[in-house]
């Protein structure tokens, strides 16, 4: 077994896992599930993209206002979307699954008419590189250690978070909002809080993915269903859970592409590459 | 409704007749073969989105994978006519099977599965049939496609446009009358207790499983019909034809139109059609206003054309109307109550560190009215619970006539003739109240799915004497007059 495989593995789990955590951090609070996370991934990798190509930032600069700006996408979708549905009588039913879907939607088609069908390129940031160095049995290169290092730090740090008062006000909320709004916590307040967080980190998948996967408008769809994977295998609602299961999920597919006949192989590294550079739904 | 004997009805069969003939008419009153196209397409679209109305309207299951079980039908219906020369009136009923069995298994997941995680599931399954079409091209000509489908012919007369047509208006509309009738009957009412209040349900034997996996299969027999006449058709199917806004389009539709209302589909099939016309230059934003146009209904119309038509009828109605159903009272001879002897024994549950029931033993012989009191927090409730399946025990024993029911499902007890009523009211606010009541007559009735969609003499009458039956407890509580009231406008609703 060639350790390649476990290599991109793991940094592919990575970015499905850290897609897996921002569904989770939403679910938490309000117990839904963003039909739009996946449009936020892409959304984070291409306003990157544009913003280190277009207006020459610096790295971590467009990366940092990238993030933000997602997290702020979020935000509106909850005020938009999805706040308003949840405070109907009885609870709003699933008219959310209907909303979120809507708003990805557009945000799919407005990105995709503002940005083309063309993937676009983000370079890694510096020092680090996304050259293979060998250590012997296998090769990593500096940018994919930097990714699985980033993902499980986030991990923890969102763990620390829930066990701070705001973090466990958020838990109190999901259990029983009643008794939360009788202890002076705001719901509300809560859930906004929650959709920016998932939309930083859902804007910094998609711009760690960026360097490997290429940032396209085609690469919504199965993110989403990827990190919805991630979080169930895991168990929706726990942070750390989207990790393990993820890591097996993305070595799993480059260890099914290896074992199989040549020519299968061929064709599907390049279908599921095209994947990701596909052009943008046919609208 | 008991007994349509009200003037709403005959007006609202009138109506439905006026409006079938016009359809039925509509090639000799507006020529030209663009508008029969567009009026066939705007059938086979009904058709779906009929489907869809069940499952999502008064089911309660968000189906984001619809256009994929449309896909399965046209298909099914494609090959079998183009690669297997069979007729129509043969590929027909096997693509509607063919889509059935695929609505079945992507049902499946529902059983154990919330909601969300199934819409979601729906969505992977619409983005497989997708790439199944694509990749399976031995089977299904990959990109190509399956091209020169032929029309339906009845002894050698091939299917022109307005016998196509025609064919599509029939179809549609008799699927609409079976809709309605199924709606009407016990479960329609049960449908409706799975979206609002499933332990309604629960407590009057509807086995909520079963009742998903029904409400299933049969929109994907709706979709498989609409997408064997699709193919008809379009003479051509491709796998772009079919892609996930494909599912999107009909939510679209259906939403628009009004989820759970009867006319919802219709009003949706027909606001969208009108659309191009404003939308003619816009195509290539079509997912976008689709986004837009879902989300603004969602937001401030939830109950879609439909929804708002009937908010505005409501302002302009004169008083509710009362139901004049023939109530039989002296000639129904009651029966005498046998009853059957329960015995709880050492009955242990608990919840977490708290025990709710130690070693609760009961004795209750047949024919007897028994009575437990108890302070707050004594675990009465959690009696009645457990005693009718709706929470597991821990230990010990509860026998019915000698047979033991612990560890049964709940509506399966509810089946067999052990009933309770909750705490606090489970209605089911958009049913009458006289339907709330008969909800509870689930599992006694005997008319089988078929006869109920076809309105048999016998599912007629049986649904009568239910409803007289329903009525006849309603005028004991002093509630008759309020029986055709939704159950959301009296107090407790």
């Amino acid at each position: 077994m060639r350790f390649d495989i476990l290599v991109t593995g793991l940094t592919a789990g990575s970015i499905y896992a850290l897609v897996g955590v921002s569904l989770n951090v939403i679910y938490r609070r309000t117990n839904i599930f963003n039909l739009a996370q996946g449009n936020l991934v892409m959304l984070g990798g291409l306003v990157c993209a544009s913003a280190l190509t277009a207006l020459a930032l610096p790295w971590y600069v467009a990366a940092l206002l990238s993030a933000l700006f997602v997290g702020l996408v979020a935000f509106a979708t909850d005020w938009v979307a999805v706040a308003p549905v949840l405070s109907r009588r009885g609870g709003g039913g699933h008219g959310w699954l209907v909303t979120t879907l809507a708003v990805g939607l557009i945000i799919e088609n407005v990105v995709g008419k503002i940005v083309g069908p063309d993937p676009m390129r983000i370079p890694p940031p510096p020092p680090l590189s996304v050259h293979p160095i060998n250590f012997g049995a296998f090769a990593i290169s500096s940018y994919q250690i930097g990714v699985i290092a980033i993902v499980a730090l986030i991990v923890v740090a969102l763990e620390a978070f829930y066990a701070t008062r705001t973090g466990r006000a958020i838990l109190a909320v999901a259990e029983d909002r009643e008794a939360s709004l009788l202890r002076a916590i705001d719901p509300l307040h809560l859930a906004r809080l929650s959709f920016f967080v998932s939309g930083l980190i859902a804007g910094l998948a998609g711009i760690l993915a960026g360097p490997m996967f290429y940032a396209s408008v085609g690469l919504d769809g199965s993110l989403l269903i990827r990190g919805f994977e991630a979080a169930a295998m895991g168990g929706i609602g726990s942070d750390r859970a989207p990790l393990s299961p993820d890591y097996c999920s993305g070595s799993s597919r480059p260890i099914r592409r290896r074992c199989w006949r040549p020519a299968i192989r061929t064709r599907r590294r390049w279908r599921s590459r095209s994947a990701f550079c596909s052009r943008a739904g046919k609208a | 409704m008991a007994a349509a004997d009200l003037p709403g009805d005959r007006i609202a069969f009138a109506a439905g007749a006026v409006v079938v003939l016009a359809a039925a008419a509509l090639p000799w009153l507006l020529r030209g073969e663009y508008v029969l196209f567009v009026a066939t397409q705007l059938c086979v679209y009904y058709l779906a989105a009929l489907g869809l109305n069940v499952l999502m309207g008064y089911g309660g299951q968000t189906s984001i994978g619809h256009g994929a079980l449309v896909a399965v039908g046209a298909y099914i219906a494609a090959l079998l006519m183009v690669d297997g020369g069979f007729s129509f009136w043969l590929a027909f009923p096997l693509a509607m099977l063919g889509a059935a069995a695929v609505g079945a298994a992507m049902a499946l997941p529902t059983l154990r599965l919330s909601a969300w995680y199934f819409a979601l599931i729906t969505l992977g399954f619409a983005r497989v049939v997708a790439s199944v079409l694509t990749e399976w091209s031995s089977l299904t000509h990959g990109f190509d496609g399956v091209v020169g489908v032929p029309p339906p012919s009845i002894g050698g007369h091939a299917f022109g446009d307005r016998d196509l047509y025609w064919l599509a208006l029939a179809l549609s509309v008799a699927a609409f009358l079976m809709t309605r009738n199924l709606l009407a009957s016990r479960y329609g009412r049960a449908l409706r207790a799975l979206r609002d209040n499933p332990l309604a349900g629960t407590g009057s034997g509807v086995s909520l499983g079963r009742l998903k996996i029904q409400a299933f299969v049969y929109s994907a027999l709706l979709a498989g019909a609409a997408g064997a006449l699709f193919a008809v058709q379009k003479t051509v199917i491709t796998p772009d034809d079919f892609g996930v806004d494909f599912s999107i389009f009909f939510l679209l539709v259906v939403v628009l139109g009004g989820l759970g209302r009867l006319h919802g589909p219709l009003l949706g099939t027909l606001t969208f059609f009108l659309l191009p016309e404003l939308m003619s230059g816009l195509q290539s934003w079509r997912l976008l206003v689709y986004g837009v146009l879902l989300l603004i209904i969602s937001l401030y119309a939830p109950d879609g054309v439909a929804g708002a038509l009937e908010a505005l009828r409501k302002r302009f109605r004169r008083a509710p109307v009362a139901i004049n159903a023939p109530i039989r009272d002296a000639a129904v001879p009651k029966p005498r109550i046998v009853g059957a002897a329960l015995i709880v024994s050492g009955v242990a549950k608990r919840f977490g560190g708290v025990p709710a029931l130690d070693e609760a033993s009961l004795n209750v012989p047949a024919g007897t009215i028994h009575a437990i009191v108890g302070p707050n927090g004594s675990g009465k409730t959690t009696l009645l619970n457990v005693v009718t399946g709706f929470y597991p025990i821990d230990r010990g024993a509860i026998l019915v006539d000698g047979k033991s029911i612990a560890g049964r499902d709940a509506a399966a007890i509810a089946r067999s003739g052990i009933r309770r009523t909750f705490q606090t009211p489970k209605l089911i606010p958009d049913l009458s109240v006289l339907e709330n009541v008969m909800l509870g007559a689930f599992s006694s009735e005997r008319a089988s799915l078929p006869a109920l969609a076809l309105r048999t003499p016998f599912a007629r009458r049986e649904h009568d004497e239910r409803a007289a039956e329903a009525l006849r407890h309603l005028r004991f509580v002093g509630l008759d007059a309020r029986a055709a009231d939704p159950a959301s406008e009296i107090p407790h609703g």
